[in-house]
């Protein structure tokens, strides 16, 4: 059966994609900050993985530990908000840099740990979870300063990772979950964990070379940088 | 008009594309307050304004505290165009599999916070400015649809998440006057662009004065070629 590897899968967008995969018959390997406080995402019955994006000895231990093991699916998807904090005038630049850390340099540290392993499996697939928030040409509303550069970031690296990883097979993609309900956003978000991630994986399983570099929303339109 | 002389206020103004809008500025007889982190160092800088009515000003963008004290010796003069220029390559170790993330975080402190945290200590000063003006020097290598060589991931990240500031404050500030733009110098005969590049310091200055004194409000938030063509993002 295929593998993924999920970080920030204890809640929310992330375990939901655990939850998902595992009904289905993947393997899931998932990361968590505090793996004693995931019980949910334990009781799956895949392995479980300390593991901050921001501590790149914890992304080394979780690579080393799955040494020889291919992954066809690493979805980068912790992801981290200061809700109202984050806009103009409100927030500082310790803040904004924990965002970029978790966000966009953990994306790449994951991705250069774990490169081997996804290149040595059947899919080679790689999928960043961004946001319509890092879109230049998506409906914008009032700057959520750190949220939305951070996300812009994360989808040009995503499309650098495209061309340098295509000469190892390697499909790197983007993709927005939509306004989904999580601890994030709040219960008046617009859709439900079941129905982004329900899309999500549909977009997935479509996902091929062609597709690489390309940012797309959950339910498969196509999306503007 | 308003009856006193226009003024700008360049970052990274010691050299390159920075010292070269200084002597753009100067031609056209503004007041100039022209920032480097080492004043004592900027000889061409003092050259270009002898005899000229412009002041040097030490500031490191990435300092909160030199920030705030250029903010104190202005007071309350108006700034007419803010140009945020001062930024920095990120060093060598910048592609997959030799990434220094130290230098990464240093290169957001100057390319992406300090530009951000410059317009919001500055903001009052430019908001009293006359056909007022943020200009961010971002670059073509933060475009997201253009990137299709892969890694320099600092420079570009910092560029790419700047462009969106600048959409972001063009958005949440409108209704302050202020025209907020992210110019692309062009690819540039400078320390960061070697000496191969496109265009000469001075050829980038006077053709990005040229576009920033034709900016309109409908161009608020916009991502412009030194030319003042669009640019994808």
């Amino acid at each position: 059966m295929p593998s993924v590897f999920i970080t920030g899968a204890n809640r929310g967008i992330g375990f939901e994609l655990a939850r998902q995969y595992t009904a289905d018959g993947w393997t899931v390997y998932g990361g968590a900050r505090d793996p004693d406080n995931a019980d949910e995402l334990r009781a799956l019955g895949g392995a479980v993985f300390e593991l901050n994006v921001t501590d790149h000895d914890q992304i080394k231990a979780a690579a080393h530990a799955l040494k020889h093991q291919p992954i066809d699916l690493l979805i980068n998807n912790a992801g981290m908000s200061f809700g109202e904090e984050e806009q103009f005038g409100r927030f500082t630049n310790a803040q904004w840099m924990e965002q970029f850390q978790v966000h966009v340099f953990g994306t790449l540290a994951m991705c250069e740990a774990f490169v081997d392993h996804v290149a040595a499996s059947e899919r080679k697939l790689i999928v960043n979870i961004s946001s319509g928030n890092g879109s230049f040409g998506w409906d914008r509303g009032q700057g959520d300063y750190p949220y939305d550069s951070t996300k812009a970031a994360l989808n040009v690296l995503t499309k650098g990772l495209s061309v340098d990883l295509k000469g190892r097979g390697i499909t790197v993609m983007c993709m927005t979950p939509g306004n989904v309900q999580t601890d994030m956003t709040g219960p008046n978000a617009m859709i439900t964990p079941l129905e982004s991630i329900t899309g999500m994986r549909a977009v997935i399983d479509g996902l091929d070379m062609s597709k690489t570099g390309t940012f797309w929303r959950y339910n498969g339109e196509a999306m503007p940088w | 008009m308003v009856d006193r002389t226009p003024s700008v206020l360049i970052t990274g103004a010691n050299r390159g594309v920075g010292l070269e809008l200084v002597r753009q500025y100067v031609v056209a007889g503004w007041r100039i307050h022209a920032c480097c982190r080492n004043p004592v160092d900027a000889h061409d800088l003092r050259d270009v304004l002898k005899g000229y009515d412009g002041l040097i000003h030490s500031l490191d963008v990435s300092d909160h505290q030199s920030i705030h004290d250029l903010k104190d010796t202005l007071e309350k003069e108006p700034i007419d165009v803010l140009i945020n220029n001062a930024g920095v390559f990120g060093g060598e170790h910048q592609s997959f599999g030799d990434m220094d993330y130290a230098a990464w975080a240093g290169a957001l402190e100057t390319n992406t916070f300090g530009p951000y945290r410059l317009t919001e200590a500055l903001l009052d000063n430019v908001e009293s400015g006359h056909d007022a003006r943020i200009v961010n020097i971002s670059s073509g290598m933060g475009s997201v649809t253009n990137y299709v060589r892969g890694g320099d991931y600092i420079y570009r990240t910092s560029k790419t998440a700047l462009t969106m500031v600048t959409l972001n404050l063009s958005y949440d500030l409108k209704d302050r006057g202020i025209i907020f733009t992210a110019f692309h110098p062009g690819w540039v005969q400078t320390g960061m662009g070697g000496a191969k590049a496109d265009l000469t310091p001075e050829q980038s200055a006077m053709a990005l004065k040229q576009s920033i004194d034709a900016l309109t409000s409908e161009q608020n938030g916009a991502y412009l070629n030194y030319d003042g063509a669009t640019i994808p993002w």
